[in-house]
């Protein structure tokens, strides 16, 4: 519980008169790996905030209206095209009969030799799933054998 | 700049009254003298209490008082500084941890006073009795009485021991065994700070470590023993690894896949100066990256700066091939900065490789034994990330042997049993 307040614009230092306007960025940080799939960085998963006057809040909103234009003609053409084809970012990496992906407690996920085996290569569990299999050495001696 | 900060390493002084042959801190001499002024502190810490009012998530923010060798501080300076943080966190409902990291000449007996009022605890950097400590160039006999002190006082304190080739098969009698509660141990595998000394090359032991101490960590972590409580973190990691599967990184200061460097953890020189970290062996402009009373707008510069090296840590992951490594999910992942202050380079070395793997075919090799003497030692693990499923595979084969996994979510805590219960 907070016992305290922000009476100032935390960028002017001007006094709340009116509106004191809480401002939150969050960065969301993924990393593709070597497998190709996204990793989430938590170390830059963060929230960072501003408490603001309008007078600043304005300015910040010039400064993100400047990103609505394009700063070279890469960019350009990539906003003509976007306004034409908005999905051509997004890429469909399941289907929707696989999107629950979490196996049920008891259900075989493993590539092992189990008395219940049966054939899960196709669950897409398994691209997530780093087995001993996956990983290969060059040389036993280098893994430590 | 201290806007995502969980962890700060505060450099009081960059001076230092050991001369440890192997310390990374190469050009600590230019720093001879060198103490933080009062009025700077002050104005630095005032700014670390303002952006966590800001950032008001409720977090506990680390303060880690560091050098050079912090206990350098007059005794008039050292209470006026943990006097102030105790008094201002305090009045703004900030929550927090204390401790500092000393090489423990220098802790009179008032301040061993002031660690006892103000400090959650200390960290005592020693190599170990019977001339483990040679390295460090100081007398080990001023730690028995130091220990008896910290201990008559109860206060938390942790020993930070260097592990090379002077020590590493004495440490188990002349170190682990000389320690009593409160105190704790943990170690640091040697790492050269420089590449132009043979002799500092020669010390090291990394290749050994993980049969000669690491193994042994293990060993006392199942049968309940104590153990070194840095790695009991990634021996937890590892064996929730073989069981479950579970978020895969995870939020750090120092260690992990993506540190904290420059973000969650930060360094703050006694000019006022903040670099991503302090593992850098030389002070250069390039981990200058602003100043702490510096105004960053939503944090921009700062995360700037972090998204930036953190690229160039993903960079040497990938080439380095870790995300295909058995190990991954609790291997240290080696430290960028240390390993760029030395060679230039933005890669890393192979050195936790020869720790963090061989640990992954120990585990395997020895899971039915480990759970087993777990469960018959009640050892529990302690759960960090989501648990989304426990391998089945994995479960059904503990089951063979009477042993069974329950998850304790609301005290994310997983105990090993040996009844016919399962989650």
């Amino acid at each position: 519980m907070n016992n305290y307040e922000i009476v100032k614009c935390t960028r002017c230092g001007r006094e709340f008169k009116d509106f004191r306007i809480y401002v939150a960025l969050n960065i969301i940080t993924d990393r593709i790996t070597e497998l190709g799939i996204f990793e989430r960085i938590p170390n830059l998963t963060q929230t960072t905030k501003e408490y603001l006057c309008q007078d600043c809040f304005n300015r910040l909103c010039d400064i993100f209206e400047m990103m609505n234009s394009p700063m070279d003609e890469k960019e350009k053409e990539f906003m003509e095209q976007h306004s034409k084809n908005p999905l051509e970012s997004i890429m469909i990496v399941r289907d929707n009969d696989n999107i629950n992906v979490q196996p049920k407690q008891n259900e075989h996920v493993c590539d092992c030799n189990c008395v219940d085996k049966h054939d899960d290569k196709d669950n897409p569990v398994l691209k997530y799933v780093k087995v001993v299999d996956d990983v290969k050495y060059v040389d036993e001696k280098d893994a430590g054998v | 700049m201290l806007k995502f900060t969980s962890l700060v390493v505060f450099e009081l002084t960059r001076d230092c009254n050991a001369n440890c042959i192997y310390c990374f801190n190469r050009d600590k001499k230019e720093f001879a003298g060198e103490v933080i002024e009062y009025k700077t502190f002050k104005c630095i810490f005032d700014h670390i209490i303002y952006n966590q009012c800001i950032k008001n998530d409720g977090t506990p923010l680390n303060i880690s008082l560091h050098g050079g060798e912090f206990m350098l501080l007059s005794d008039e300076l050292l209470y006026g500084i943990l006097e102030y943080i105790t008094t201002i966190s305090y009045k703004y409902n900030i929550k927090i941890f204390l401790s500092g990291q000393t090489n423990g000449i220098n802790i009179s007996d008032s301040k061993l006073e002031l660690i006892k009022k103000y400090m959650t605890n200390i960290g005592i950097s020693f190599d170990g009795f019977s001339g483990c400590n040679e390295y460090r160039n100081i007398d080990e006999r001023i730690y028995i009485n130091l220990f008896n002190k910290l201990n008559e006082a109860k206060i938390s304190y942790g020993v930070i021991c260097v592990v090379h080739n002077n020590n590493i098969d004495k440490l188990e009698n002349d170190l682990e065994k000389e320690l009593k509660i409160p105190a704790n141990f943990t170690y640091l595998p040697y790492e050269n700070p420089t590449n132009d000394n043979e002799f500092l090359a020669k010390i090291d032991v990394t290749n050994d470590i993980f049969d000669k101490v690491y193994k042994r960590q293990i060993y006392n972590f199942i049968h309940d023993k104590p153990h070194d409580v840095k790695f009991r973190l990634y021996i937890q990691r590892a064996l929730i690894d073989f069981i479950s599967a579970h978020d895969y990184t995870y939020k750090s200061g120092c260690g992990g896949k993506i540190c904290g460097t420059a973000i969650g953890m930060i360094a703050i020189r006694p000019n006022g100066s903040i670099g991503y970290c302090d593992r850098w062996t030389h002070e250069t402009e390039e981990n200058h990256i602003m100043n702490a009373w510096d105004y960053d707008f939503l944090g921009a510069k700062q995360l700037r700066h972090a998204i930036d090296i953190d690229i160039k840590k993903h960079n040497a992951i990938l080439q380095l091939h870790c995300d295909t490594c058995p190990a991954d999910y609790f291997c240290k992942h080696g430290c960028l900065t240390f390993d760029y202050s030395i060679d230039g380079k933005w890669e890393l070395s192979d050195r936790d490789c020869k720790i963090y793997r061989p640990m992954y075919y120990y585990i395997k090799d020895n899971l039915i034994d480990i759970f087993i003497t777990m469960s018959k030692n009640n050892v529990e693990l302690d759960v960090i990330e989501n648990i989304y499923y426990f391998k089945t595979d994995v479960i059904n084969m503990l089951k063979q042997y009477g042993i069974t996994i329950k998850y304790d979510k609301e005290n994310n805590k997983i105990k090993i049993l040996q009844e016919d219960v399962n989650e």
